[in-house]
């Protein structure tokens, strides 16, 4: 279970900047792949419970695709790549240009797959060189489903059971907006506690330095 | 049109009458619908962990499949329902991520079905049908009217158990 249950203002905008950072990256990546514009929304990191997680992001019994990697290495958790089943054609017709892929055929999956192993390594390369930190990422697994059945089982196999949860979203709009992308970082217990002490021990002067730069 | 009830995830309902307590997104948890084969009672729940006695503090106790079956079992003989009339059907427990590398892929799923099937023999409530196990999601629906158990799934038509 994670030991934090709180975070203050300054770690709270710490994580937000950190999450802004990722996904900034990981929107770049995206973009370049589907050759289109790409607004990221700001990003989502607070406290909340299965409830307000279903009411405020995506219904329970939506279905939707979803790309699953796990992240190792010194802050490990479980990182998502959601898309509705309804945006999900467009998209993949956005990635294919002219090639068609049939819904849920072979190579189909495998390019949700691929784009997702993209999104997390370009969200994880970003991070490690900011917090001089090692991640290492799996590969993918995917799972075409109703999101409360990916969510719950995403959080409890990240080993977070209590009854709020540590919320970490991007959400990406391509094509005029028409087509919503979810990025989610669940850490495991102890991922937040040691990424919040690099910002104590001075990392906040490393995010100022990169932005420098 | 009958009364619908909704399960959330870590909690548990029971009622008396013409009902359908319902429960979304099993993914690893498993839904257990107990219910009385003689009047309209009965009760749904919807856990998410095998087993409270390895967790130090417990905050919550009907995330935990040994602590929900027995309080939702009382709760149903304080509506009258006596435990010999009892009978259990359950659903959920899939293992949702298909990593290719096996040990990535977690057991939960599998250890909340068997916590479950142990709790309900301690209690001697049968299990009349199950659908558990498996790589997707669902959800359940318990008609009290009917005394029917339907398991919706994507892409699948409504199974009953």
């Amino acid at each position: 279970m994670l030991e934090i249950k709180e975070l203050t203002d300054m770690q709270l905008d710490f994580l937000k900047e950190l999450t802004n950072i990722g996904g900034g990256n990981a929107a770049t990546a995206l973009s370049q792949i589907i050759n289109c514009k790409i607004q990221m929304e700001v990003p989502k990191v607070a406290f909340i419970t299965y409830q307000e997680l279903f009411s405020s992001c995506i219904r329970m019994e939506e279905e939707v695709c979803a790309v699953s990697i796990r992240v190792h290495g010194d802050a490990p958790g479980n990182f998502l790549f959601i898309i509705k089943e309804t945006d999900v054609s467009e998209f993949i017709d956005m990635l294919s240009g002219v090639i068609k892929l049939n819904y849920l055929s072979e190579l189909y999956v495998s390019a949700m797959q691929e784009v997702g192993n993209i999104l997390c390594s370009s969200y994880w390369n970003a991070l490690s060189r900011l917090l001089d930190l090692t991640f290492l990422s799996s590969v993918p697994a995917f799972v075409q489903d109703m999101f409360g059945a990916i969510m719950t089982t995403a959080y409890i196999e990240s080993g977070q059971y209590d009854d709020t949860l540590l919320f970490i979203e991007n959400i990406f709009k391509a094509g005029s907006a028409r087509v919503k992308a979810h990025l989610f970082f669940i850490p495991l217990p102890g991922s937040l506690e040691k990424i919040i002490s690099l910002n104590l021990n001075g990392g906040i002067k490393s995010v100022k330095t990169c932005s420098d730069s | 049109m009958d009364k619908e009830i909704m399960v959330g995830i870590a909690d548990y309902k029971v009622a008396a009458g013409p009902y359908k307590i319902i429960t979304l997104g099993l993914g690893s948890c498993v839904g257990i619908c107990i219910y009385d084969i003689i009047s309209m009672a009965g009760g749904m729940a919807h856990i998410m962990l095998p087993d409270s006695t390895q967790f130090q503090e417990v905050t919550n106790a009907k995330k935990f499949a040994n602590l929900a079956i027995p309080e939702m079992v009382s709760e149903l003989e304080r509506l009258g329902v006596p435990k010999k009339n009892m009978v259990a059907k359950i659903a959920g427990g899939a293992s949702m991520f298909r990593f290719a590398d096996k040990s990535l892929n977690m057991d939960i799923g599998r250890r909340n079905v068997a916590s479950v099937h142990i709790t309900l023999k301690q209690l001697g409530i049968p299990v009349l049908a199950e659908d558990t196990g498996g790589h997707a999601g669902r959800t359940l629906i318990l008609d009290l009217k009917e005394k029917t158990v339907l398991v919706r799934m994507v892409g699948k038509e409504i199974k009953t158990l």
